[in-house]
């Protein structure tokens, strides 16, 4: 351990040099003002910049690459908490409680506590990442086909009897998520499923454009014309903007809460920072003491999914450095703009360029004590512009969305999916069915399917095999408990609901 | 367009459903079911449909029950009292088209264009003549930030 | 200009200054472009995976000396999608002037058979331009496997049919495609366990939960020089020194037998002929440069540049050895 602080220590070395933390800056500011474009991610950001790092030498390229990805976190939540608009699909879940607080005029105070919770929760995922990642990393192998399987159900089973209104509803909209995830190449068989002869498809449904579509599209389909949003009283105090007190003391349990999954999420393999967010928001849900009044604008509902983002990102960081295998598309871009300098990612990277490893790990702190100092005073600037008439935001939100998603894989198709989802959305709304359960069911059911599969392909056929191993058994139970949670309160409340002869209902 | 009652919306919800469940289980047929423990590609998408099937038909039956529909929720996205506006709800959907249509035979600049004036043609509130100028301002900063700046590989403008 | 410098005579320092500031600016130039009707037409390289993975990287790196030689600034266009057959059809698209270049790997040559109706025509659409290089195929295990040589592993296959499993990027990818190669050669029968590219399987070689994992050679280099992993055996036709002391499959008793991943240019068919031969030559030259040769050579491949017919024989060759295995096998994707 105390070689990792001296290393810290000439990491941070690294880093404040004047042309390195010039770069770093310059990313993260980046990658905030994109994260606040919708449907503009860290991926496509990364990958249309990566162009601009050949003429740079290695350290300030990937110090800015990686400012680029966690600044635009940052900037994601701006949009989903202002707008409604997650330009992030793990933001959608804070949109469920962070728009409801905009309108209802706090929004800059769940901007404030988003970024305190952020800050917090970053900085206890880079810590947990210098200090804890070798055994992190063991922990990860202990997570086969079969565990991520478990883990899966555990999460579309919590997941389809969070949302608000009829259980009922949430399920056929799991179910619906599910579907779209089937859309594609069938990764056990080759096969193509679903996707009605249009090679675009292929590869399934883009995500963005499916998130995009249900959320910011439909809103927009539903309310114009029938709904006046409120986006900013006459005269905003800073008092307005910040959070109050008792707010602020809200937030640091699911805070907290919110880092602790985001952390142990980070740790396992193929869980991405959407179950995570989502698991977040639900267990805060469950230990409240009012669930009922999720969705109407909680500082709850803001603080523990961001936080879980937050220190997720940071922990997903080890795979990829020490391993050399990327978590996900954001770091295979990281590793291959490493690559293109010459230098091999791997367990070598920690030795045989130490300047690059520590030099980042430091850069990742500097860089959220940057956003934290960035954003704070922003905070006022966005809530003002939001002081431009709803009328007028809403065409350029459809065209960032438009553009966003089209920059997803340069593809018009795929701005075609974010109407048809749009659609799809609009509908919902209308008859009343929850929509965050889709996005939910969406990454979570191809990955149950893909785990399931695989665990019995190689367990040949043998169903026990997630009953042996006691991670999956583990997991399982939960199912079982949640399950077990979920039937007693329905029984209650037919019970409840069961006419007594001769009595008018009320 | 007002669908006034909740149950009138849970009728259609659910025969949507059934609709949907129907047709993924057929597909799941299509491509090979397999077993549990041996899953054709069909598998789940079998198992999908079924379940939503199932879904459809319990809330369709409970549609017909002769009591009060359960608690409303009091999430304010989730009521409309009345439904979408269908002439502003088309302008826009009209807008992402158009976005598609001339981003690939006209170019970024056009797409944009047609894009920002649909969407905001789509509200009533909005004058000509701000739509006129919202649109252009959004084409050029979508030239500078995304062509030039993002370096985006979207042709500013093509021809056909 | 002035004269004095035309003739010959000794540029003054301050000039020269200027030019190395010009020359370690192109890079720069030619890296960052505007793309509008109005800017000199750039060089458009398709590549059909996405943005990071090997084959992009390569292209860039590529494409970047290339466009010096051509003069030409580069754009790199990523079109994932459909096993790179959207790339393809973006190519197909363009006009035949030598401006546009698809990136093509094997995939080029097994997706008219793994896709029905084939997604193109080989010969009628497709005009080469030039190979790039190979890397091995490799077959590799975790430092912790029981399995110590590609002996151990035949071995064990032969014992137990059917039993030894190992992982691949995907249906149909290059390196299942070469296992399948292996087990008709060496007459065993492995359960293939398909992933979504290649890090998920290699993670999963590395953790134990497969017995093996066949993947590009690319992808597993650091892991290999680290010790976390072992080569157990490289499907290329020669040995390569990095990889020191690991046999290929031909010297292990089937001689003959090669599989890599190749890498080449490819243009619209109807490019002109003399088109074809000025992008070959400059893909020769871009091929000189040490830094766009590291990556493959450091991976145990070799950099091969040849003259268009050459790299047309390889695909029709690669067509065929891949049309008949993917009959064999039954392999489709519909």
């Amino acid at each position: 351990m105390g070689h990792s602080l001296l290393d810290l220590w000439y990491g941070f070395g690294v880093a404040l040099q004047p042309a390195h933390l010039l770069w770093a800056v310059f990313g993260v500011l980046l990658g905030n003002m994109v994260g606040v474009l919708p449907g503009l991610g860290a991926l496509t950001t990364i990958s249309m910049l990566l162009p601009l790092t050949y003429a740079m030498a290695p350290v300030p390229a990937i110090l800015m690459l990686a400012g680029i990805f966690y600044g635009s976190q940052y900037g994601g939540a701006i949009g989903a908490i202002l707008l409604n608009l997650p330009s992030h699909p793990p933001h959608a879940v804070t949109c469920l409680d962070g728009y409801p607080m905009t309108r209802a005029g706090r929004g800059g105070a769940a901007l404030g506590v988003t970024m305190l919770a952020s800050f917090f929760a970053a900085s206890v995922g880079i810590v947990v990442m210098i200090f804890l990642s070798p055994y992190l990393v063991r922990i990860a192998f202990k997570f086969g086909p079969a565990e991520v399987s478990s883990i899966m159900l555990l999460g579309l089973l919590a997941g389809a009897t969070m949302s608000r209104g009829s259980p009922l509803k949430g399920v056929a909209m799991t179910l619906f998520g599910m579907m779209c995830g089937v859309v594609g190449t069938d990764v056990n068989t080759g096969v193509l499923r679903l996707t009605f002869g249009m090679p675009s498809l292929s590869d399934g449904v883009e995500l963005g454009a499916l998130c995009m579509g249900l959320f910011a599209i439909a809103d927009f389909l539903v309310t114009v014309n029938r709904e006046v949003v409120v986006t900013g009283h006459a005269r905003m105090s800073m008092r307005d903007m910040r959070p109050t007190r008792a707010e602020l003391r809200r937030s640091v349990l699911p805070m907290l809460r919110g880092t602790l999954v985001g952390t142990l999420f980070g740790a396992i393999p193929g869980t991405g920072p959407t179950i995570t967010t989502f698991i977040a928001y639900a267990l805060e849900r469950k230990v409240s003491r009012h669930p009922e009044r999720f969705g109407s604008g909680l500082i709850e509902g803001v603080a523990a999914p961001e936080a879980a983002s937050h220190s997720k990102t940071q922990v997903d960081f080890i795979p990829t450095l020490t391993l050399g295998i990327p978590g996900d598309a954001v770091m295979a871009l990281l590793l291959g703009a490493l690559i293109l300098k010459g230098i091999e990612p791997g367990p070598q990277l920690i030795t045989a360029h130490r300047d690059i490893f520590w030099g980042l790990v430091a850069s990742f702190w500097i860089g959220n004590v940057l956003l934290l100092v960035l954003n704070v005073p922003m905070i006022g600037v966005w809530v003002r512009l939001l002081r431009v008439p709803y009328r007028l935001l809403v065409p350029a939100a459809v065209f960032f969305t438009c553009i966003g998603v089209y920059s997803g894989r340069n593809s018009l198709f795929d701005v075609g999916e974010l109407a048809v989802f749009g659609v799809l959305g609009a509908v919902f709304l209308l008859l009343e069915f929850p929509i965050s359960p889709v996005i939910l069911g969406y990454v979570l059911g191809p990955l149950l399917e893909e785990n399931f599969r695989r665990a019995l392909l190689l367990s040949r056929g043998d169903l026990a095999v997630f009953l042996h191993r006691p991670i999956s058994a583990g997991f399982l139970a939960a199912c079982c408990v949640v399950l077990g949670v979920q039937l007693a309160s329905w029984l209650r409340r037919l019970r409840m609901a069961a006419p007594v002869p001769g009595r008018a209902l009320p | 367009m007002s669908l006034a009652t909740s149950r009138t919306k849970d009728r259609i919800g659910a025969l949507l459903l059934l609709a949907l469940g129907a047709g993924v289980a057929w597909s799941g047929h299509v491509y090979r079911v397999g077993s549990l423990t041996r899953m054709g590609a069909g598998y789940f998408p079998m198992l999908l449909g079924l379940l939503t099937l199932g879904v459809g038909l319990v809330l369709g039956l409970g549609t017909l029950a002769r009591r009060a529909p359960g608690p409303a929720p009091h999430d304010p996205r989730l009521q409309r009292r009345h439904g979408a506006d269908p002439r502003g709800a088309a302008l826009l959907l009209l807008s992402i088209v158009s976005f598609i249509v001339l981003g690939r035979y006209g170019g970024m600049v056009p797409a944009t264009f047609a894009c920002v004036l649909l969407a905001a043609l789509a509200d009533r509130a909005n004058r000509l003549r701000e739509v006129l100028l919202l649109a252009a301002a959004a084409s050029l900063l979508g030239y500078l930030v995304f062509g030039l700046g993002l370096q985006l590989q979207f042709n500013a403008f093509q021809w056909g | 200009m002035s004269t004095r410098a035309l003739r010959g005579a000794p540029v003054s320092p301050a000039r020269r200054r200027m030019l190395g500031a010009l020359g370690a600016a192109w890079p720069l130039a030619a890296a960052g472009t505007v793309r509008d009707a109005w800017a000199q037409q750039p060089l458009r390289i398709i590549v059909g995976y996405t943005a990071g993975g090997a084959v992009d990287t390569l292209a860039r790196l590529v494409g970047t000396a290339l466009s010096r030689s051509l003069g030409e600034p580069l754009v790199v266009e990523d079109r994932p999608g459909a096993g790179g057959n959207l790339a393809v059809k973006l190519m197909l698209q363009s006009r035949a002037d030598g401006r546009t270049l698809l990136l093509a790997a094997n995939a080029l040559a097994a997706n008219v058979s793994l896709y029905r109706p084939p997604p193109f025509d080989l010969e009628r659409d497709i005009a080469p331009v030039g190979m790039i290089g190979r890397v091995p195929v490799l077959i590799a295990v975790g430092a912790d496997s029981p399995l110590r040589s590609l002996a151990d592993l035949l071995r064990n296959a032969r014992a137990k049919p059917d039993n030894l499993t190992f992982a691949s990027p995907g249906i149909g990818s290059t390196p299942h495609l070469a296992m399948l190669q292996l087990e008709h050669a060496a007459r065993v029968r492995l359960r293939h366990i398909p992933y979504k590219g290649g890090a998920p399987a290699i993670a999963d070689a590395l953790a134990g939960e497969v017995d093996c994992v066949a993947v590009n050679a690319l992808e597993v280099v650091d892991l290999a020089r680290s010790g976390r992993m072992r080569v157990l055996a490289l499907m290329s036709p020669r040995p390569s020194p990095v990889f020191p002391g690991v046999p290929t499959i031909a010297q292990s008793g089937y001689p003959g037998f090669a599989a890599s991943v190749w890498y080449g240019l490819v243009a619209p068919a109807g490019t002109p002929r003399a088109t074809v031969l000025r992008l070959n030559a400059a893909l020769r030259q871009a091929l000189a440069d040490p830094a766009v040769r590291r990556p493959l050579l450091g991976a145990g491949g070799e950099v091969d540049p040849g003259t268009p017919e050459q790299f047309r024989q390889l695909l029709l060759s690669e067509r065929a050895r891949y049309a008949a295995l993917i009959r064999n096998e039954s392999i489709h994707t519909e």
